[in-house]
């Protein structure tokens, strides 16, 4: 018997997920409490090399921590023991739920269905503004979690009707061979995988990445390394170079970024992002202005006024850029989709639901403007 | 006991057992730097080499004793009843922070714990007011610790055993520190003593008393880059309440070890035999890095500094008012 039908029941009523949110009729795998050690969750991890004196260096990210034995790497979800290093979140699951994938926000991925959204502890970024820092910044074992292998997260997507996964909510680069697997997993049964991400990767495994995945939204947190060093503990270079990667590997992907009042709202910083993106990425790639509130160690701000959001958007429409959204704004006309040629409104959006999707196999049905994204799954034929 | 009933039970104990906290000994001892006489920092080295450990294990009455003649010296005080007494009162809730990410071969001896437990308790403070606790309870397991939540023991678990009450969930700043504190901290001590060990650290260069209190905050992880040179642990000693609830430091220097750390690596350890105390854990930290550095040197190695990683921090903390790093400004007392 295998380990999902060993430990794995079936809920008899709706199953409420770690977030809160209700799973209609979702398999519930056993529950791991703040504090219970586990030793299932722990995979040797992919991508390091062993140093001298049983210390290793940690090459999945370009924080490249270097790790003393009994140590984790920054983002507390790695440890080296003697010499060799492991994952301690392989199916350690602390959040689950089916969202739309508009919620992502993936808005040119097959509109209107839903992805089953998955997500473990740990973070390689402290972004101050973080909207999910009771799971992000904390470690493993102080947070709740589901016990939900690779295997299993395909077979409760499917279950659930979902044509994709979503590795969303912390950050999947953390997390990374469970995302992996269950990607693989999920191709298996025609699920497909999205990741939200941060985008800060080393080139190699987020090349092994794309093989995998069947989309990608990035969250660009602003255009200066200031930004990304003193509100994200980042860096931007590896973030701009995770793009070119995307756009050489042609998978798609889409962009995020959350406007915060005086840290990243200055028109000449988006004017010059914006010229960036149409230079090195092109005109089609969709890029939603999102609205910051405030959380975490950012409470004293208050949340981006629409006009901020408005003028910014103009400016990445002047600079040529095709599909510009507002996001966090639900019912702002900024949610719609519309042919950059006849301007007609394709899909309507409220928040994150669909209220009409005139498309027809993926073009303009006013001038036939043919629109960039995955509008039919990818992995049915 | 079922888990549900101790998450419930410790953490409605702490917080009736937190709100009559000794005052009096906090005015007295916590606020300052814990200067000594002449304005100097003292900080105690005892020592009784061939006798605290007698074929690798402990020997608790020498323990005892010479933990006695410590705190003593440390406090000016004839009897240590009295020098503890001058630390702790009954009305305190006392947490015993230690160190035990290293196992068995560089962790706390749970001898020299409970020698401090004792000695805490002959000075009037119950045992169930006396919490023994690091990150993990299984960490704690794994160094020889027995798991204690109830009956007439001083307490023994780690902050997870807490739960989801573990940490405070809003983060706290302190500097360049912004953490979630441990709630054994928070919401069940009064009153904190920094029990750790005597070892070389990979990114702070030592592990002593500035580092054992990494394991108060929930995410260490994200302040080890250059931590030996950032302003991270002065910072998070600077915090007010831990600050005003540090009253001493005990350093459990039974084995010490000198490089690799901060994972035990047997041929890297020696038998050092000592206990440091102090009230000022900068020229604890100061005191303890000679020592490894001198053991080092003895062993060929380069020092910690030609290693690049020199507990710069120590400048740092004194700077920021916490203590003194400053050899000339520190006491040393041998005792035996
Ligand atoms: S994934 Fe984690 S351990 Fe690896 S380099 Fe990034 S932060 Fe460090």
């Amino acid at each position: 018997m295998n380990r999902f039908s060993r430990r794995a029941f079936l809920c008899t009523t709706a199953c409420a997920s770690l977030s809160g949110i209700v799973v209609p009729n979702a398999q519930a795998q056993r529950r791991v409490e703040p504090g219970e050690p586990d030793e299932v969750f722990v995979h040797e991890a992919r991508h390091f090399s062993r140093l001298e004196d049983t210390k290793v260096q940690c090459l999945l990210c370009p924080k490249q921590c270097r790790v003393a034995d009994k140590e984790r790497g920054y983002c507390g979800v790695r440890e080296n023991r003697d010499g060799t290093y492991y994952t301690l979140v392989y199916g350690r699951v602390c959040s689950l739920n089916v969202d739309p994938i508009e919620k992502k926000p993936l808005f040119h991925y097959l509109p209107g269905t839903n992805a089953f959204s998955v997500a473990t502890a740990g973070c390689n970024m402290e972004c101050k503004f973080c909207q999910n820092y009771e799971i992000s910044q904390f470690r493993p074992e102080q947070v709740a979690a589901y016990d939900m292998n690779h295997t299993m997260t395909a077979e409760i997507a499917k279950q659930q009707a979902c044509p994709t996964i979503a590795y969303t909510y912390s950050e999947p680069v953390v997390f990374y061979e469970y995302m992996y697997d269950a990607a693989v997993e999920g191709r298996k049964l025609g699920i497909g995988s999205v990741a939200i991400s941060n985008g800060y990767i080393q080139e190699q495994p987020l090349r092994e990445l794309c093989k995998v995945l069947t989309a990608i939204k990035i969250d660009f947190k602003a255009f200066t390394e200031k930004f990304y060093r003193e509100t994200c503990s980042g860096e931007l270079k590896p973030v701009l170079r995770t793009l070119e990667i995307l756009k050489e590997e042609r998978i798609w992907f889409e962009l995020v970024v959350l406007i915060v009042p005086t840290l990243n709202d200055s028109d000449e910083e988006n004017k010059q992002m914006a010229k960036w993106i149409h230079d090195n990425l092109g005109d089609s790639v969709p890029v939603h202005f999102s609205r910051y509130h405030p959380t975490y160690k950012i409470r004293d701000i208050p949340p981006t006024p629409v006009a901020t959001l408005e003028r910014i958007r103009n400016h990445a429409l002047d600079a040529g850029l095709k599909y510009v959204y507002l996001g966090n704004l639900p019912g702002h006309p900024g949610e719609d989709t519309c042919c950059p040629n006849c301007r007609e409104v394709l899909i309507n959006r409220t928040g994150y639901q669909i209220n009409s999707n005139q498309l027809v196999n993926g073009k303009c049905p006013k001038c036939a403007t043919a629109i960039p994204g995955v509008w039919k799954d990818p992995l049915k034929t | 006991m079922k888990r549900r009933r101790f998450l419930k039970r410790i953490s409605s104990a702490g917080l009736v057992l937190a709100l009559g906290a000794g005052s009096a000994r906090r005015k007295a001892f916590g606020e300052s730097a814990a200067i000594s006489t002449g304005g100097k920092s003292r900080i105690i080295v005892a020592r009784r080499p061939g006798k605290l450990l007698v074929d690798g294990k402990p020997n608790p009455p020498e323990i005892s004793d010479l933990l006695g003649r410590g705190i003593c010296a440390l406090l000016d005080e004839k009897d240590c009843g009295a020098a503890w007494k001058k630390l702790f009162s009954p009305e305190d809730v006392v947490g015993v922070k230690i160190n035990t990410l290293g196992g068995k071969g560089i962790a706390n001896r749970p001898e020299t714990v409970r020698a401090v437990c004792e000695a805490l308790q002959a000075a009037g403070v119950p045992p169930q007011q006396i919490i023994v606790w690091d990150r993990l309870s299984q960490e704690m397991q794994r160094a020889g610790f027995e798991i204690v939540t109830e009956g007439d023991r001083p307490r023994c678990y780690g902050s997870d055993a807490l739960g989801d009450r573990a940490y405070r969930r809003q983060t706290e700043s302190s500097g360049s520190i912004g953490s979630c504190f441990s709630n054994i901290l928070s919401k069940q001590c009064t009153a904190l003593i920094n029990m750790g060990v005597l070892k070389d650290h990979d990114l702070s260069g030592i592990s002593i008393a500035m580092k054992n209190l990494f394991g108060v905050i929930h995410n260490p992880n994200r302040y080890h880059f250059d931590v030996h040179k950032d302003p991270y642990l002065p910072d998070l000693a600077m915090h007010p309440p831990l600050r005003q609830k540090l009253r001493l430091n005990v350093i459990d220097a039974l084995t010490a070890q000198y490089h690799n750390g901060p994972a035990y690596k047997a041929e890297y350890t020696w038998p050092f035999e000592g206990i440091l105390l102090g009230l000022d854990l900068v020229a604890v930290d100061r005191v303890g890095w000679d020592v490894i550095e001198a053991r080092r040197k003895e062993a060929g190695l380069p020092s910690l500094k030609e290693s690049g990683r020199a507990p710069e921090y120590l400048q740092i903390a004194e700077e920021k008012g916490l203590g003194f790093a400053d050899s000339a400004k520190i006491e040393t007392i041998e005792v035996t």
